[in-house]
């Protein structure tokens, strides 16, 4: 059983049904007057009718016995998760703490990954912002968030 | 008389010294986009699309088309000297480039690479110029019948293509369709999957969604690997090829040119599909096929000069029909459309500086790239080296600066973050990125041509095969699905066969 297509061609599923739900409430209409949920309709009836096909085939299938855990084995996924919840935190703060101070944190944390000295890791970051606030804010005037020290 | 007159004026856009500017920036990144693994043009020009804002549209443009066909001048390098492609369309390189630098003959394969680009991109730039006059002439007869057919095939051609399993892609386009669903109806302005979310009114932005997919998911994927790279120890020497070399190369070059132009036009083709033909066509063709995979020259002029011709010549259907045939267009097609113009058979009309402009920058920029490309290969070399701990960090900072200043809202930040965690897990399940791109991206234009189409024919479906172009249009697109569809179900029948007899009496 292939647990990955299993698992994405269940959650695929769901989101089809959602979406063919949600096209109904549109109204999806008749062929001589499709409504504003016509295409969203049948291009959710086709990914859900696949998403079946890739569940059955995931349930039926003998070959593949891989299990969800092997896209992660012997890798260090650890960064990935940081990462990640790193960025949402960064963009969930962005607005108020202001671009300057955010992006530095970001930054120290995003080399500090790579393990190089202290110096470096805050040293690189510390130009990477300059560069990229002269760069993007002032020669190109990109209005970057300045956030509760309003700088 | 009359294109030579418009060409003209077309360099005297091209040649104007901002213009000159945008496209020399272009190319030059266009180039190093192509030497970093990892980061591909498609990535590239959505990072890069919200600094474009404060140019002019003929600029922006100049300057994100150098940086795509740049691409395909850059990928070739990596790939001869550390055997990993700096893109796509370069892998097929690898495999005689990498061997010839091995063999002491890096010089010769990166010159008959930058040669066989610049020959192949200027001739399907002519191709381009010669094309689209005429093309957005018959365009203007399209209907939406024939729209739609011919965002069917691009679609079919995408899925046709994948490089996993099809019905995977297949749900990927479905996928790009519903999400591109989210935001006003183009015909009722009626708000469509927006969760009463007021940023969401205005649909999903492609750069934020591109960003996340190609440049978030890639980093996210190559920040839990340890990648090493073996270089080739070799001095870089001998980059003008011999006249043995030329004589080797030279038929290669020519069809390499002829097969990537036409494979570029195709919606769904482009410079990827091209290279690997062109190499199997030179191996099937070539006296000595042996020596292919083992440093043959020809191995590296066809798809190099395909993934040029391909790339200049896959601006014909963005230009003159508004759709674009791969996923880097589809992402230009938005900067078109961020710009304010309208890519289609009104083009030419309406916006000819922008359309002999582009056109003229990219003779340009296939001159700058080749005078460039040469004489920097020892820099480009050196920045291979730049450790990728400093390298995902950068390309984190320019998504995020990027996908920030679109509209200046957090939001998309949000949505480039979220569309970067899918993009990562797409790697981790086989799912592929490049289809719901192009769904996404071709979406409005689909529901729109089908349903203005419906409404025309009143709701007769037969009306799609009653129109000529829309009749062969779909056609060639049953014919594709029916090649990839009757093999396998050919092996099912052939396997149930075999298991019968197995136990039969």
């Amino acid at each position: 059983m292939n647990r990955h297509d299993l698992f994405s061609g269940l959650f695929w599923l769901g989101i089809s049904i959602f979406v063919m739900h949600m096209a109904q409430g549109l109204g999806v209409g008749v062929l001589s007057n499709p409504g504003p949920g016509f295409v969203l309709f049948w291009s959710g009836l086709i990914f859900g009718v696949l998403s079946i096909v890739l569940v059955a085939k995931a349930l039926l299938g003998k070959g593949d016995k891989r299990i969800l855990a092997d896209s992660w084995k012997s890798l260090k996924w650890q960064n990935v998760l940081v990462t990640v919840i790193a960025l949402f935190l960064y963009a969930s703060f962005l607005m108020k703490i202001g671009f300057l101070i955010m992006t530095f944190a970001l930054m120290v944390l995003l080399y500090a990954l790579g393990k190089p000295k202290p110096w470096v890791t805050v040293g690189g970051a510390f130009v990477t912002i300059s560069l990229a606030y002269v760069i993007f804010h002032i020669a190109l005037q990109v209005q970057l968030p300045r956030g509760m020290l309003g700088w | 008389m009359e294109t030579l007159n418009s060409l003209l004026y077309g360099f005297s856009i091209a040649l104007q010294p901002n213009n000159l500017f945008f496209c020399f920036v272009g190319s030059v990144l266009g180039t190093l986009v192509g030497v970093l693994p990892g980061l591909g043009p498609v990535g590239a020009i959505a990072i890069l699309l919200p600094i474009t804002f404060n140019i002019s549209a003929t600029g922006a443009i100049i300057m994100l088309a150098g940086l795509y066909y740049g691409a395909m001048y850059g990928g070739s390098i990596t790939s001869i000297l550390v055997n990993i492609p700096g893109e796509a369309a370069s892998v097929v390189t690898c495999m005689d480039g990498y061997q010839m630098a091995r063999k002491g003959r890096a010089g010769p394969a990166l010159g008959i690479s930058a040669f066989g680009s610049f020959i192949a991109g200027t001739l399907g730039v002519v191709g381009l110029m010669l094309f689209a006059v005429p093309l957005s002439r018959l365009a203007l007869k399209f209907g939406p019948h024939e729209y739609f057919s011919l965002i069917v095939l691009g679609l079919t051609f995408v899925t046709y293509l994948a490089h996993g399993s099809m019905m995977k892609s297949v749900m990927m386009c479905c996928f790009g369709l519903i999400l591109s669903n989210v935001g006003l109806d183009p015909i009722t302005s009626s708000p469509r999957i927006t969760f009463g979310i007021m940023d969401l009114f205005d649909g999903i932005g492609i750069a934020p969604v591109a960003m996340g997919l190609f440049g978030v998911g890639e980093v996210l994927v190559n920040l839990e690997r340890t990648i090493t790279t073996e270089m080739v120890h070799t001095k870089v020497r001998h980059l003008f090829p011999s006249r043995l070399d030329w004589a080797a190369s030279k038929w290669a070059l020519a069809r390499g040119t002829l097969v990537g132009f036409f494979l570029g036009i195709l919606p769904g083709g482009g410079p990827v599909l091209a290279s690997f033909l062109s190499y199997g066509l030179e191996k099937r063709i070539s006296k000595h096929p042996e020596e292919f995979g083992h440093g043959a020259i020809e191995g590296v002029a066809a798809p190099e000069s395909a993934n040029n011709s391909a790339a200049s010549s896959s601006f014909i259907p963005l230009l003159t029909l508004g759709i674009p045939p791969n996923v880097s267009l589809s992402i230009l097609f938005g900067a078109f459309l961020i710009h304010g113009v309208t890519p289609g058979p009104f083009l030419i009309k309406s916006n000819p500086d922008v359309f002999w402009g582009v056109l003229s920058s990219m003779y340009i920029g296939n001159v700058m790239l080749l005078v460039l490309n040469l004489p920097l290969i020892p820099l480009w070399v050196q920045l291979l080296k730049v450790s990728d701990k400093y390298l995902y960090p950068l390309i984190l900072l320019f998504c995020i600066i990027g996908a920030y200043s679109m509209n200046n809202a957090v939001f998309d930040v949000f949505i480039m973050i979220i569309f970067g965690v899918v993009g990562y897990l797409f790697r981790k399940f086989e799912y592929e990125g490049a289809p719901l791109i192009l769904a996404f991206v071709l979406g409005p234009l689909l529901d729109l041509n089908l349903r203005q189409a419906l409404l025309i024919s009143d709701g007769r479906f037969v009306a799609f095969f009653t129109r000529p172009i829309s009749a062969v249009t779909l056609g060639l697109a049953v014919l594709l699905v029916s090649t990839a569809a009757i093999p396998a179900v050919m092996k099912k029948l052939q396997t149930y066969k075999e298991s019968v007899d197995e136990d039969g009496p």
